[in-house]
């Protein structure tokens, strides 16, 4: 027999970067809050620079075996063809455990800019593209942004330029972490083009604050936990607070399946599977679903009813519709130990300090060939992941695909090892919304439990190669100012997974929206969505701080509710 | 970071092509048709002695850094054969490239693969190199050989570093021990909690 749970004033199904600033909001304010995470709770002390455990296994992200999606691309004839990522190998999952994702970010901390928040007014349509404003302005997050600098930590310095978006404080509460020499070189490349390249900001403590540790430069920081809670994860930043109130209750290994409504369009219950796959459920006055995007699509798709045929929250369709994710691509170039001097190489070569610069001249510029204003985006600079397994496996095709081994195969890879350093860049521009971009349910394909997975079709508009490409272009211009060889970028339409949003978009229209501008269901009066669901667009940097932003915003309009 | 998680960096597609151009190696047991067992209970000798050549031929012990026979890659390798946490069918298709190797042996010389001399037995893998299935295979099996180079000690290969050393490669701290490495750590996955307080941390 199913097992209920005492019933709570609030049940977050979630626990990553867009459910953090609720669990850690409404716990502080008294109100009895429990979290419903699928995957387990990893304790600071499981995070190691292991690379078979964080890199080569399944331990964050579930097993294919067990649980996979269906993406949905074109073929080579114009169809639309579904593979599951089992057979592909292609895995879409990110972190799947307490905090989510935002244990193994990488902290690049960027705000969207004012245009982002009225893509429409400000460039117009696009064909093809589902382009709206957002029903709120960039005025209205900014003190969330602010907000996360100091509760989440964010470090790096303000530099005037001509696309910085207004403040409310002149500068980020933590400086900035230490740089290699090369943010200099960059630097000096950036004033010889005449280009606005800035500090990246991180969230990153570059100082301690309360019982988390400063960084401590541990070079594996992308894709690996941190060790000593320098990373400003949900889990160390906003949970282990929220669990010091006494107010919150969190329990791991619980896979949400169902919401069930209580025939008058109002949430009773979420049902899930627990760590021995049994039925449980929890009750609660209020709901707030942030499962990173795709689930929650997912989780509200496969939450249908008599009231919800559809699924949840779902009675006029846009359930999973103009999905979107961060569009752009990489590049890189190298830099040879011949060209250097012995000190400047060993400058070069220290582990573990940052690169933090980005690119933000061309976040709007004019079209070469139309003249008209265009939003471009942002390059980022990083050196490439010290990652020895995957750095060394990825040099064994030459550049014909043909496979390398042997002798010579050692003599190149002892050569890349101790004489090569690459630096990267990754560039982000928006993902337009359109029709061939959503997420729905695989009706062939079942998860561990039985139930669908999630079918992400992931068309893109061509608007977004054609950004990219010239963002690609001005980033390899760098390079070779800073005199770097072998460069090269590749920009295309493969979604980046770990950087997804949409599905639920808000706005003020409830044929065209799922949610309102508090992110609160227009359906389903006790439903709040608060991951990177809600976003109709999604700028040209990554997602994570906006997510949390937006998350504390959404924070104080259920508190205000509930005070009322 | 947009290449954030680089993993499984093979494509099960192509193994499976692999599979299928072989043929009627998919249906040969896990044992083929060797009864002699190795000393590890998870290959038989003749596969050992393929898996043990195929990866000195990957990276050959030419006394340019360290061999494979002082890597303890071959131990590895059978760590990730006996992991149940492995997709089967990914472990199993390491095992048919054994079997593969040796089939392809008797088909152009008649004997098995061990029996060969060494200058066939390295004639025979660069001939299978050049074939879809024996190129992905190999792939494979280089990759194996490069997890277990760069692999902490922890795991058993890599002993004190050596590789590490080698490559003049920083590992990154804290390092894993017993408490928190592979496997051990999936067992959190099982962790029947409800957690309301810090102390319980």
């Amino acid at each position: 027999m199913p097992k209920s749970i005492k019933k709570y004033d609030i049940c977050i199904i979630g626990s990553g970067a867009g459910a953090g600033p609720v669990i850690y909001e409404l716990s502080k304010a008294g109100y009895s809050v429990v979290v419903l995470e699928k995957g387990p709770w990893y304790r600071t002390g499981d995070f190691t620079k292991d690379e078979v455990t964080a890199v080569r296994r399944s331990v964050y992200t579930p097993n294919l075996l067990d649980e996979r999606h269906v993406i949905e691309d074109v073929d080579s004839n114009g169809n639309w063809i579904g593979r599951n990522t089992y057979d592909t190998g292609n895995d879409f999952w990110n972190g799947n455990c307490i905090g989510g994702s935002s244990n193994f970010m990488s902290g690049y901390f960027q705000r969207f800019k004012p245009v982002d928040f009225r893509l429409l007014s400000e460039f117009g349509e696009i064909e093809g593209a589902n382009i709206v404003d957002w029903p709120i302005s960039y005025e209205e997050m900014e003190p969330y942004y602010t907000k996360v600098e100091n509760i989440v930590g964010v470090s790096g310095k303000i530099v005037q330029h001509k696309h910085l978006e207004p403040r409310s404080t002149p500068d980020f509460p933590y400086p900035p972490l230490s740089e290699n020499i090369v943010s200099s070189w960059i630097d000096n490349a950036a004033r010889k083009l005449d280009i606005d390249i800035i500090p990246m900001p991180r969230a990153i403590l570059s100082q301690p604050k309360g019982d988390r540790n400063a960084c401590v430069y541990s070079n594996y920081c992308g894709s690996y936990g941190c060790a000593s809670d320098a990373k400003g994860s949900a889990r160390v930043a906003l949970i282990h607070d929220a669990l010091k109130t006494g107010n919150c209750t969190v329990i791991p290994n619980a896979k949400v399946y169902h919401i069930e409504t209580d025939g008058n369009k109002k949430i009773s219950k979420a049902w899930f599977y627990n760590a021995e796959n049994k039925k449980e459920y929890i009750s609660a006055g209020i709901f707030v679903v942030a499962a990173q995007a795709s689930e929650t699509s997912r989780l509200l798709l496969m939450s249908r009813n008599k009231e919800f045929p559809n699924g949840l929250s779902n009675n006029h369709g846009q359930v999973g519709k103009n999905f979107i994710f961060s569009a752009g691509g990489v590049g890189g170039g190298e830099f040879h130990i011949n060209d250097f001097s012995k000190d400047d190489w060993q400058a070069l070569s220290i582990p573990g300090v940052f690169v933090n610069r980005t690119m933000h001249e061309y976040y709007q510029f004019k079209d070469p060939e139309t003249g008209k204003k265009q939003k471009g985006g942002t390059v980022d600079f990083l050196f490439e992941h010290a990652n020895a397994m995957t750095k060394s496996i990825n040099q064994k095709w030459d550049d014909y695909g043909n496979l390398k081994y042997g002798s010579n195969f050692k003599k190149m890879l002892k050569r890349y090892f101790t004489g090569v350093k690459k630096l990267k860049f990754e560039v982000f521009v928006d993902w337009l919304p359109t029709d061939n971009c959503f997420v729905s349910l695989d009706n062939k394909v079942k998860d561990k439990w039985g139930d669908p997975v999630a079918k992400i079709r992931i068309g893109n508009h061509p608007h977004d190669l054609k950004v990219g490409k010239f963002l690609a272009s001005k980033g390899e211009k760098v390079l070779e100012t800073m005199g770097a060889k072998n460069i090269y970028s590749s920009i295309s339409g493969a979604p980046p997974s770990n950087l997804q949003a949409g599905g639920c978009r808000f706005g003020n229209d409830p044929y065209k929206s799922v949610l309102d501008k508090d992110c609160k269901s227009h359906e389903v009066d006790n439903l709040y969505i608060t991951d990177g669901s809600f976003m109709p667009t999604g700028g040209s940097v990554t997602y994570t701080w906006t997510i949390y932003a937006n998350s504390f915003r959404v924070a104080d309009k259920i508190l205000s509710r509930l005070s009322s | 970071m947009k290449e954030l998680v680089v993993k499984k960096t093979h494509s099960r597609r192509r193994f499976l092509t692999g599979i299928i151009g072989v043929g009627i190696a998919i249906n040969l047991p896990v044992a083929y048709s060797c009864n002699n067992t190795g000393d590890d209970n998870i290959l038989t000798a003749r596969q050992k002695e393929i898996a043990i050549f195929t990866m000195n031929f990957l990276w050959p012990d030419d006394k340019y850094g360290p061999s494979i026979k002082e890597t303890k890659t071959y131990e590895y390798l059978i760590w990730m054969l006996s992991d149940k946490n492995i997709d089967p069918e990914e472990n199993q298709y390491i095992i048919n490239g054994l079997n593969w190797v040796d089939e392809t042996s008797t088909e152009d010389y008649q004997i098995h693969f061990e029996k060969l001399p060494k200058r066939k037995m390295y004639k025979l893998l660069s001939k299978i190199s050049n074939l879809e299935w024996g190129e992905s295979w190999l792939s494979k099996m280089l990759s194996i050989v490069l997890e277990a180079m760069f692999a902490d000690p922890v795991y058993g290969s890599n002993p004190n570093g050596i590789v590490w050393k080698w490559f003049d490669h920083n590992p990154g701290q804290p390092r894993p021990d017993n408490n928190n490495k592979y496997p051990v750590i999936l067992n959190r996955k099982k962790e029947k909690i409800i957690i309301t307080s810090m102390k319980q941390l």
